[in-house]
């Protein structure tokens, strides 16, 4: 896979794209209204990404959260939620820096043999993603593969400990608390809570 | 077309205007209150008050094309978000003039940014009200502490303020509903900074929730604070004060009340032979269509920019400078907060102790510079408002790691940290001012506010002052990791804006007296943060509140004894 297929593609053409990477069942109403909900092409946002953006975004979900006991962040469908962000939120010049730095994410951390081989093409390399995160997280350091990779993590971050399952199963939340308690016992409650 | 008439208009519905119809209408005043924007209902039109974070489609992520192009100026601001965006202006539809940045942060609506605004509520001191007397700056405020005490007691009863009683000569006590609680990490650094600095005191911020409603809040359908700590999106429970949960539902009920809404006031109308303001036209923002409204007594509470642009637009033979502007002071020594950083840091301890609820309130540390032995290079001072908390997944995003790992370590809440940041006073100066461009027209055809402010040394003097205090405050409480909080913050970020048509002794030097009536034209009273003579460091609203309510006692005596 080239990094050039990770280049823009026409919004209209989104849908099918996700569809065919992800699998029909990936494709909440809530990614079908975002991409479909807007007129086509009435300016250059009207973009999204590439399958194979839309891949490497899945992979990478599923190595950074994945599931355990309680879902990982593919499973509450990050995925989805960050392709729609960046094709919705972002404006384009934010879309192209990001999906650039995505290119230079990719040539890091696929797992080069087994695309070689032909065999698995998906696979990511965790040490090399390992590496990526220290360099980011750790050192600081700021060349853009690091600085997409940190609004990346914090993109799955969010999408994950947002959603329901991510908010109710693996933190606690509570809608309308109804009073305030200063001090309690961390045993009492036993997570973080989701919200501030 | 026969023109309507009224005992008095109020002109805006946010956090003054709501007191004034409030108070007109319970004294049997058939009062019109005028809005420029459109009708907000309570609850109705609170879009996210019950949105869950997975109920948004980009969970709170912002849509950066429609940032750029309505929301340029709003978006400056800390406190809008996705739940809360209705309630903000739409700055391609509200232009004006930035001569040198100003963020002017608005809510054109019923209730106006009382709908979103901040709900710390400190009284004013005579350290305060003597302050341009003492240091020559500003002019000497008409009144003292003494004349508003008794309002800041009745409009603390009806608003509904949660404080503690601390005895505090510089930040007086008041009517409080019982204090909203400190979690264990604020309960710990309170007693080391009270034990280290003897001039210095931790208090829980005093805040207009509801944390126990008296009947006369519930008989207007207000409720307990929730601890959502979501107040800015609107709270269907009527938890926080607001225009749209207590004073206009009060002015509703006297029977007394009329609105008009999309009703954008293009001047005040003065009438020369009785020399009093005769009443307000208005264009419809649906229609572009002008009317008028007559009334023999007029409250202009249309916020501190926005009452000078009304006033500044009054032109007549008589004011040709302006309505009530025989000073030339109408729209200068405009000020705003300093709140351009502190300190953070974190606590070390207390891991297996937690909190439940979401308390939407802070702690506060009262002014302690340029007071008694303690004196500064700069004049005034400020406080700090803060907090302790431990951060969740939101504030631990740059965790390192990955995988399980990574899900384990955001399973937990991270150590206690603890923020503050301050509040300083601005020095009122002639040379910030607002003036209107008569080149340039808004939507509606009126000429463009242009916002002329900046700093001036003793703001600078004082940042450094605020930073370098809370970082020293932080190291001698035991808290490590202390990293100053810098902010290069653009005037108009706190949202305070006040001193437009300042109060003062002399008509030659200020616009209104000690009562908020103009002094060249009697019927007219400014009450909102125009009236401010110098901003003192505390959040204003409350002082807006308790000048509204004495301002329309006095006026209702005036009239009766005919002296208006």
């Amino acid at each position: 896979m080239s990094s050039k297929d990770l280049l823009l593609i026409n919004r209209r053409n989104a849908l099918k794209a996700a569809a065919t990477v992800l699998g029909s069942a990936m494709i909440t109403p809530t990614l079908v209204a975002a991409v479909l909900a807007k007129p086509a092409a009435t300016n250059t946002a009207e973009r999204s990404l590439s399958p194979a953006a839309c891949k490497l975004l899945v992979d990478m979900c599923d190595v950074i959260l994945p599931r355990t006991d309680t879902p990982g962040a593919v499973d509450v469908g990050v995925p989805d939620f960050i392709i729609s962000v960046i094709s919705n939120q972002f404006k384009p010049v934010h879309q192209d820096r990001f999906l650039l730095g995505l290119t230079f994410i990719e040539s890091r951390i696929k797992n080069s043999s087994f695309a070689k081989a032909g065999a698995l093409p998906d696979l990511i390399d965790v040490a090399a993603l390992e590496t990526l995160d220290r360099e980011a997280l750790v050192e600081g350091l700021t060349d853009p593969i690091h600085s997409t990779y940190r609004e990346l993590k914090s993109l799955i971050l969010v999408g994950y400990y947002t959603s329901e399952p991510g908010a109710t199963k693996e933190l606690k939340y509570e809608a309308v608390p109804g009073a305030y308690r200063g001090c309690v016992p961390y045993d009492s409650v036993g997570s973080a809570w989701a919200t501030r | 077309m026969d023109i309507p008439v009224y005992d008095a208009i109020v002109i805006g519905s946010g956090m003054s205007g709501g007191w004034a119809a409030k108070e007109l209408t319970e004294k049997n005043f058939k009062t019109l209150v005028i809005e420029r924007g459109p009708e907000t209902v309570h609850g109705k039109d609170y879009p996210h008050d019950f949105s869950n974070p997975w109920d948004l489609e980009h969970r709170g992520i912002m849509d950066e094309k429609l940032l750029e192009r309505d929301y340029f100026v709003q978006r400056r601001c800390f406190g809008m978000n996705e739940y809360n965006r209705s309630h903000f202006v739409n700055d391609r539809l509200n232009p004006y003039i930035e001569e040198k940045p100003f963020n002017w942060i608005r809510g054109y609506h019923t209730g106006g940014r009382s709908v979103m605004w901040g709900r710390q509520s400190y009284r004013l001191s005579n350290l305060d009200f003597e302050a341009n007397k003492r240091d020559g700056h500003g002019t000497d405020w008409p009144i003292r502490y003494e004349d508003l005490s008794q309002w800041y007691d009745y409009v603390e009863d009806f608003v509904g303020v949660s404080g503690s009683t601390e005895h505090i000569e510089h930040l007086p006590d008041g009517v409080f509903l019982p204090p909203m609680e400190m979690n264990c990490a604020e309960k710990a650094i309170k007693q080391r900074l009270e034990k280290q600095y003897a001039d210095r005191k931790l208090i829980i911020g005093r805040i207009a929730n509801l944390t126990k409603p008296k009947p006369h809040h519930i008989e207007l359908g207000r409720g307990p604070c929730q601890f959502r700590n979501q107040c800015s999106r609107g709270c269907s429970f009527g938890a926080y004060f607001s225009s749209l949960t207590a004073t206009l539902p009060a002015a509703k009920r006297t029977g007394n009340l009329s609105m008009a809404h999309n009703s954008i006031v293009k001047e005040i109308l003065y009438d020369t032979e009785t020399g009093r303001a005769s009443g307000v036209r208005v264009i419809d923002s649906e229609t572009l269509q002008e009317r008028e409204y007559r009334a023999r007594i007029i409250f202009l509470c249309a916020s501190t920019i926005g009452s000078a642009q009304i006033l500044l637009n009054s032109k007549s033979t008589a004011f040709p400078n302006g309505l009530a502007n025989s000073s030339g002071v109408v729209g200068h020594y405009l000020t705003d907060h300093l709140m351009v950083g502190g300190a953070t840091g974190v606590l070390p301890g207390y891991e297996d102790q937690y909190y439940t609820g979401r308390r939407a309130n802070g702690i506060y540390i009262p002014r302690f510079v340029n007071m008694g032995d303690n004196n500064q290079d700069y004049l005034r001072g400020f406080g700090y408002q803060g907090a302790a908390s431990r951060s969740n997944w939101g504030g631990q995003k740059a965790t390192p790691g990955i995988g399980v790992d990574l899900k384990k370590k955001l399973h937990d809440p991270g150590p206690w940290k603890f923020t503050i940041i301050g509040f300083g006073e601005m020095l009122p100066r002639y040379d910030n001012c607002i003036t209107l461009d008569e080149e340039r027209r808004d939507p509606y055809g009126l000429p463009l506010v242009k916002i002329n402010v900046s700093w001036s040394d003793n703001e600078s003097k004082m940042r450094e002052s605020i930073i370098s205090n809370a970082v020293d405050m932080l190291v001698k409480s035991g808290l490590e990791d202390v990293k100053p909080v810098e902010w290069d913050t653009t005037p108009g970020t706190a949202i305070h804006e006040m001193g437009t048509a300042r109060m003062g002794l002399d008509a030659k030097t200020s616009v209104l007296n000690g009562f908020n009536q103009c002094h060249d034209v009697p019927n007219l009273f400014v009450t909102d943060g125009a009236a401010m003579a110098s901003s003192t460091c505390h959040s204003p609203s409350l002082t807006y509140m308790a000048m509204t309510a004495r301002a329309v006692d006095y006026a209702v005596r005036q009239d009766k004894a005919n002296l208006l």
